[in-house]
């Protein structure tokens, strides 16, 4: 079975927040939208989002690391949202493993976002239903569109590319490839909803220079010297017989 | 719901795709605007464009929020009668009446005094226009927003390596192995650094930040070194110490490119102190350096004309010449100012330890000498040498406002662009690269007018508002040494302010110091909020009035597509267009945006019809020009030149026949041409067939070394974008601001201060 998810690359995402705006942009007008505002343009405006970007700081000043950590449905492959609903309203897609939620069935009553450990749904205030990541299910499955955009808006937008999109069910796709290759790993396994959605770690690089790559034969300074004349004065010549 | 797999998002009413360029920031990404029913259905990056390669940013994405925002202007709007300035009590009406109350009161001051009109424009990406609309009105009072931005950025790198960051050049991270960046956060620019940046990490380079604060691209640096803000000049010092300490300098890439081994005299008690030693030699008048210089010949052991096939000349050394002048290599003058800056002092003022300044020199220095890359491409030097190979030392850097928006900006920067010269990575591979039509002569050609009588009535500017003064003699002051301009640009005061001071312009009008203007047009500047660091007096200056109850800055238009704070204390307000709704030209003749490998230019063209009475700002500077009869915009007889802003990109040309204009693709009769040819009827038309921009890619020997590189030189004036094709040599030293110290001291045969 196929399981559609997203790969974030943590060692690049500048939380710049490309893949939230264009995420809300796409779906607000598409299948799954809108993603309500409520005071869009007054004080402490506040909406629907299917995708944040958390920014955490750790470690103890001057040690400190800025994560920017985008957070979306998971499309868990074990998703809790889904027996909990009442309705049936909130489903798992059998031919792509997307989780969804059918606004016509759905009550409003939370049940969903209570069993989601990762906060990832979203209540729209004004229509009374549960929203969440779609994964653009009417981008990927669009067979209007030319392959290279039948993917989510977030992963077209991001410009450090951090987001890779594909089935981790197939061993040989690039999400694969980078799970296994990078240290890939899921949010919180304990909870055994076994997320889809994985994150790279951090990496860094470093330049190791021992005190003997310092100085080379060739240094400039080398050049410079100016040729010294012994200074007059008593030699060996003058003194040994 | 329907199950969304058996639904098109394309079937969802009429659906059209349309390219133009963003302008949600000043980065000017290529994007496709996807329309239903003629309304904006969403934004994505074009993936065909050279900058953004279908990227697209938060801003990007948001433009829609611009589009439809509720704070559109749509009429032109009249200050009440009786309502006071601040009051935002407005009454509307039409584009005739604004047009006929601008041209009155604007064809008044051109035939008395042009200079009491002044136009100051924000985060304007059609300099050319705005700046030659003031030039043919005959005002000096004209600028941008850089002079309280960039300004230090591109004034400092430009007097030293003859380009800088941003849309002139940049860091060249396809191939560079370590690179450090200094004050920037997440923009200038966005979204080609950040692709950039993320393909470089992946590939296992180190990136240093070297920033107050760890936010956006900091937050994946492999290191982050903070620091106290407005003392990276410091820490640039105690860096520049330590590697020559260590004679961790490209020795050979001094010596042949910069100024570093030129003989400059050192007698303070002579008039020419601290000016290189010239011979006479016949030399063409021209902004560029002559070769009248000398070296120390190391063999010899005397002085000998610079650039002498064989010779090795000292960098070091105090030397007499033969006449009994007293010299030093540029380089030593640098030795000795940084003698004193070791990491210890750095350390107390930036509050980095030593070691960590070290380190960081170290690491730059040992990768810039030990892991050089050297690419198979043959190119020829100014002097006629023939290179097998280009040679890259990959240190890249990269620096913003952090270092710009201090009131010590322009000397980190020198500093900063000293640094960069001495790894030897200027314009080399994994370094800093140009970007047409940089590099140019340091400092480039166009001068401001140097005197009061450059405007006069009815008359077009003497000179360009902005310029590149290379001596006391270029300032732009009366007899007295008092400012000619409004915002002071140019004058003992402000003497390399290359981008204006837009943030000196309602206080000086205020004031009446230097003297008192009549109109002040504002164009997407917001001054009364975020644009002067001065938001509540603005606020007072704007509504202050004199004794007999008129305004202090008497007639205030406003241009802006939304009702901003400022646009509340305008007389006149004139609605302006959002990018998806005009033509634009992102010109040659202004900042492009080229890349590495050769000039890119673009173009906006609508998406979307004008909201309400909108007008594009272009539109409106068009139909002035034509009604005020600006020679530029006026056939000999006095009638319209150009049918409206698309048409006067087409055929306006720098002079008649020139062949340079505002777009540099397809250019001539059939678009068979590119940077210089006659005007191409289907030009527009030619740019949005290829997505809104022009892209000519070098050949490979043109794309490096350009300073010194014939090829590149001579093809480059073959295209007018330069003069002279003559070497630009580094200014390590600057013998500029050297002219300017002297006549502060009284020394300078020129002009001096009063």
């Amino acid at each position: 079975m196929t399981q559609l998810a997203l790969v974030i690359d943590l060692n690049v995402c500048v939380g710049c927040h490309a893949c939230v705006t264009s995420c809300k942009e796409w779906n607000t007008s598409g299948w799954a939208g809108p993603l309500t505002d409520q005071r869009p343009y007054d004080a402490d405006p506040t909406g629907v989002f299917f995708n944040r970007v958390q920014t955490y700081e750790a470690g103890v000043f001057p040690n400190t690391e800025t994560y920017h950590f985008p957070k979306s449905c998971l499309h868990c492959e074990d998703p809790p949202c889904v027996p909990v609903c009442p309705t049936g309203a909130s489903y798992k897609r059998e031919d792509n493993g997307v989780v969804l939620v059918d606004y016509d069935k759905c009550i409003g009553c939370k049940y969903c976002s209570w069993a989601c450990p990762y906060g990832a749904r979203e209540f729209d205030e004004q229509q009374k239903v549960m929203k969440k990541c779609t994964l653009c299910i009417d981008r990927i499955t669009d067979m209007s569109l030319p392959e290279s955009e039948r993917k989510p808006a977030c992963v077209l937008a991001c410009p450090t590319r951090a987001r890779i999109y594909g089935d981790i069910h197939d061993p040989d796709s690039e999400v694969s490839v980078a799970i296994r290759e990078q240290g890939g790993y899921p949010l919180q396994p304990e909870w055994g909803t076994k997320p889809s959605n994985h994150y790279l770690p951090r990496r860094k690089t470093r330049i190791q220079i021992h005190e003997d790559e310092l100085v080379r034969v060739d240094n400039p300074l080398k050049k410079e010297a100016l040729p010294t004349l012994p200074e007059a004065g008593e030699t060996l010549d003058d003194v040994a017989w | 719901m329907q199950d969304p797999t058996s639904r098109s998002d394309s079937d969802q009413g009429r659906v059209e795709v349309k390219e133009t360029t963003c302008y949600m920031c000043a980065c000017r990404c290529g994007i496709r605007v996807t329309l239903r029913d003629g309304e904006i259905r969403h934004i994505e990056g074009n993936p065909d464009h050279p900058l953004n390669k279908g990227a697209i940013c938060a801003k990007g994405s948001s433009g829609i929020m611009k589009q439809y925002s509720p704070a559109r202007l749509t009429k032109p709007l009249l200050r009440k009668q009786g309502a006071e300035r601040g009051s935002s009590e407005f009454e509307e009406i039409s584009w005739e009446h604004a047009f006929e109350l601008i041209e009155g009161r604007l064809s008044k001051i051109r035939a008395e005094d042009p200079k009491k009109f002044a136009l100051f424009t924000g985060r304007d990406q059609m300099q050319a226009l705005t700046g030659m609309f003031a030039k043919q009105f005959g005002t000096p009072n004209y600028s941008a927003h850089g002079g309280f931005c960039s300004v230090n950025m591109a004034a400092g790198m430009i007097y030293t390596i003859g380009g800088s960051f941003w849309e002139f050049g940049g860091p060249d991270l396809d191939r560079a192995k370590l690179f450090i960046m200094i004050g920037t956060a997440e923009d200038h620019h966005s979204n080609p650094l950040k692709i950039a940046l993320a393909d470089f990490k992946r590939r296992g380079g180190r990136f240093i930040s070297i920033n107050p604060i760890r936010t956006g691209y900091s937050a994946i640096a492999d290191e982050w070194v903070p620091i106290k803000p407005g003392t990276d000049g410091a820490l640039i010092m105690a860096i520049t110490h330590e590697l020559i300490k260590q004679g961790l300098y490209d020795r050979d890439f001094l010596i042949k490119y910069t100024n570093s081994a030129e003989l400059v005299v050192d007698d303070p008690s002579r008039d020419d102190h601290g000016l290189f030693r010239r011979f006479e030699m016949h030399i063409e008048e021209g902004c560029f350096d002559p070769e009248n210089k000398l070296w120390w010949d190391i063999d010899l052991d005397r002085e000998i004309s610079t650039h002498t096939p064989g010779v090795d000349p000292r960098l070091m050394g105090e030397f007499k010449l033969e006449d009994g002048t007293p010299v030093k290599p540029a380089f030593q003058l640098l030795k000795d100012r940084v003698e004193e800056y070791t990491p210890e002092w750095a350390a107390h003022i930036t509050g980095i330890p030593a070691d960590t300044i070290r380190r960081l020199a170290h690491e730059m220095g040992v990768v810039a000498r030990d892991q050089k890359i050297e690419l198979p491409i043959q190119w020829t030097d100014t002097w006629g040498n023939d290179h097998d190979s280009v040679i890259g030392n990959p240190v890249a850097f990269h620096a913003m406002r952090g270092l710009a928006a201090h009131s010590n900006g322009f000397q980190s920067i020198r500093a900063l662009s000293i640094l960069m010269t001495l790894l030897g990575t200027i314009d080399r591979p994994g370094g800093f690269r140009h970007k047409a039509p940089f590099p140019r002569p340091i400092p480039p050609c166009p001068k401001p007018p140097n005197g009061p009588e450059a405007v006069q009535p009815n008359t077009p500017l003497d000179g360009m508002p902005l310029g590149w003064p290379s001596k006391p003699d270029d300032l732009f002051v009366d007899e007295d040494g008092e400012a000619v301009r409004l915002d002071k640009a140019f004058s003992w005061e402000y003497p390399l302010s290359v981008h204006g001071l837009m943030h000196n312009v309602i206080t000086n009008a205020w004031r009446g110091d230097p003297y008192k203007i009549d109109t002040l047009l504002l164009f997407m500047a917001n001054m009364a909020w975020n644009s002067s660091m001065n938001t509540e007096n603005v606020r007072k200056m704007l509504t202050d009035k004199d004794e007999s109850g008129e305004y202090k800055i008497p007639f205030l238009i406003v241009a802006d597509a939304f009702q901003s704070e400022t646009v509340a204390f305008a007389d006149l307000v004139l609605p302006d267009t959002t990018y998806l709704e005009r033509h634009d030209a992102m010109s040659m003749l202004d900042r492009p945006i080229s890349e590495f490998d050769g000039p890119v230019d673009s173009v906006r063209i609508p998406v979307v019809p004008p909201r309400g009475d909108c007008k594009p700002f272009q539109e409106v500077l068009i139909e002035l020009g034509s009604r005020l009869g600006l020679p530029a915009f006026v056939k000999e007889d006095g009638s319209r030149k150009f049918r409206d802003y698309p048409d006067f990109i087409v055929n306006y040309e720098t002079s008649p026949g020139s062949g340079i204009g505002f777009l540099a693709g397809w250019r001539g009769k059939g678009g068979e041409k590119f940077l210089k040819g006659d005007p191409n009827p289907r030009q527009w038309e030619m740019y949005k067939e290829n997505g809104c921009f022009y892209h000519y890619e070098l050949p490979k020997s043109y794309q490096y070394m350009r300073n010194w590189n014939r090829g590149y030189l001579e093809w480059a004036r073959a295209h007018s974008m330069i003069r002279y094709a003559e070497p630009i040599t580094i200014h390590l030293y600057s013998e500029v601001l050297q002219r300017f110290r002297l006549a502060a001291q009284g020394k300078w045969p020129g002009r001096i201060p009063p």
